[in-house]
Parts: C-alpha cells; structure tokens; sequence
C-alpha cells in the first residue's frame, strides 16, 4: 500500500465499512427470520453468509438451483432438492461417508453449532440441503427481503466511499468482502499478491466498485499489473518440481 | 446463460478470468457489448483512492476457515508494505 501511495493512489486504511451482521441489525433485515437472531447468524456464518436474512434467502433459493443444476443429468429420479436428499440418504455409503468436522474451533460458537446442528455435524453439507427443505418463504417475500436487503448493503457501502472519500474498496480475497459485494450486487475483481511462504500457495486481494462501474475496476487492475508484475508468477513447483514450495 | 452453473441465484453474476487485465478486458467487451473495457487501462495510481479494509476484523470465523498464523503475519506484512517480489526465497535448488 505504501507503494500505491508512493505513486500517486490515495489509500484510507482500516476503512469503516459496516460489517454484514451490523448491516442486518441496523437496517433491520431480521424481521422475516423465524429463528433468533443469534442462532441464525451462527447458522449463517455456517453457510458461508454472515447474515441472518441472507441465511434464508439462500435456503429459499437453493431448491431451485439445485433443481436447474440436476436437469443437466440424465437421472430420472434426481430432479429436486428433495430427491437429492433422499438419494444421499440411500446411497450414504457413497454420498455421506464418514466425516469429522476440524476440532480448532472449539470456542464458544462451536459449542452453539453443536447445539444447533446436534444431529447433522457429522455431514455439514446435507444439513444445508436439509435446511432448504424447511424453508417456507414465500416468492414474494424473497423477492421483497432480497430487494431491502441488497439496498440496505448497498447503502452501507455508498456511506463508507461518501465518509471516506473513496471509490473503492480493497481487501483481503479470502475474506467476509465477498459476501458484502455479492449481497450488494456491486462488481468484484481479484488481482495477485505473492505466494505463501507456508506452503506456497498464492493469494491476493479483491476490489469492490459501484454497481456498474467495472471500468474503475479495470483502472486499477491496470495499476495493479503496471507496479507489481511479479505478483502474477507461478508457483515456484509449477516451474521446478524440485523445488522447496 | 449457456455454460454457466449457478452457485446462488440471488448472488451469481458471470466474469472472465485471464492471465492479464488486457485479456479480461477484451472478455468484458464480449460479454458487456458496446462497453469500453480499454480505456480505463491507464497503468497509473493517480486518481483512485482506496478505502482498505481491516485485514484482522475482516477475516472469516475460524468455524469457517482454521487460521494459519504464519499465513496471516506473511499476508499483512506484504499488504502494508511493497507486493510481489517476496516470494524469491522460495525458489529451489
């Protein structure tokens, strides 16, 4: 960053973006959750989406993904979220062998997960689809929950570039950033940083624009490549097998 | 779209991936007709100001993803500091 600065880019550290679960209680977007709101923002981070609300748009949607992802298969009896359920079930020897879950995090919201998912720890996944199973929203009310929820991201966001005098957010590729920007709709790019030292594994950041703006995006992956060429090498293995990393 | 899998309906938007932001941008063209993906390739700095996220409060819940300290302190230490060119040591005999 000190180089971005050097080179004439302008850089606002520590950046006060609203977090997910801060946007959900701000603008209210729990209201149409069935569960708590502390059990669903743990169920949600579960899933991948720190949000209660965008919890249960995602079980609403996943029967219809999954049903448009299954039509691509010639297997009659596979056709819905359901049949997919019941096919593990039957072919479990196959399709839900024998898991652990990681035994690091074993702090106070594994134990919630634990209460929650007594039953389904062993097979995270099938719990997702299981989930998808209960959910009862209607069509009109993902569509209405999915709208306020994305312009309530969207507000967050616009309030950070408006505060901080930016227009684009920079942060870690693996982290919660991409949730923020999928939930907003906004557009998200990745450019590369360097390899890990640990085990040689490349890694990068991601930038966030406006909705619409991809060519700000691409103005500064142009940057990004112009000052940091080597950023883009290949895995040292990649190039010698012999090699350490 | 044809050839386009679904991960989330509400989430998804497909985007090229490339070797180099020249290529990807003449994907965009492709995908995004009558847009100029070109122009904005100016390989400067001056003009774009950064709103940079906290590495440490940004990160996902260890029930998500364990965390690999070395990992994290390499990670930062190159964010603040000068990218690329770090990972010369790494080569092998």
């Amino acid at each position: 960053m000190t180089t971005i600065e050097a080179l004439g880019g302008i850089v606002v550290y520590d950046a006060p973006l609203m977090m997910m679960s801060n946007v959900v209680d701000k603008y209210n977007t729990t209201t149409m959750s069935a569960l708590s709101s502390k059990q669903a923002s743990i169920q949600a981070s579960f899933v991948s989406l720190s949000a209660p609300f965008a919890n249960f748009i995602q079980e609403h949607q996943l029967g219809f993904v999954i049903e448009r992802y299954l039509a691509i298969f010639d297997q009659p009896g596979l056709r819905t979220l359901r049949d997919l359920v019941e096919w593990n079930k039957k072919h479990a020897d196959l399709e839900l062998p024998p898991g652990k879950m990681h035994d690091k995090g074993k702090g106070h919201r594994y134990q919630a997960l634990v209460l929650i998912f007594s039953t389904s720890l062993e097979q995270p996944s099938q719990a997702v689809f299981e989930n998808g199973l209960e959910d009862n929203m209607t069509d009109e009310a993902y569509q209405t929950g999915l709208k306020h929820l994305r312009q309530s991201v969207r507000d967050s966001v616009e309030a950070l570039w408006r505060e901080t005098d930016t227009d684009i957010i920079v942060g870690s590729a693996e982290s919660l950033l991409t949730t923020t920007a999928a939930v907003a709709g906004y557009p998200i790019a990745s450019v590369p940083l360097s390899l890990s030292t640990f085990n040689g594994r490349p890694f990068g950041l991601q930038l966030v624009a406006r909705a619409g703006a991809e060519e700000k995006l691409f103005e500064v992956m142009s940057a990004w490549e112009a000052t940091f060429p080597d950023a883009r090498s290949p895995p040292p293995m990649l190039l010698n097998w012999t090699s350490s990393l | 779209m044809v050839g386009t899998q679904s991960g989330g309906a509400a989430w998804d938007s497909a985007g090229p991936m490339a070797k180099s932001v020249e290529d990807c941008a003449d994907v965009m063209e492709v995908l995004l007709p009558g847009r100029d993906f070109h122009s904005p390739l100016r390989r400067s700095w001056k003009g774009i100001r950064i709103a940079l996220l906290n590495y440490e409060k940004w990160q996902w819940e260890d029930e998500l993803c364990v965390r690999t300290p070395e990992y994290d302190k390499q990670h930062v230490s190159i964010l603040q500091t000068t990218p690329g060119r770090h990972n010369t040591h790494l080569t092998g005999p």
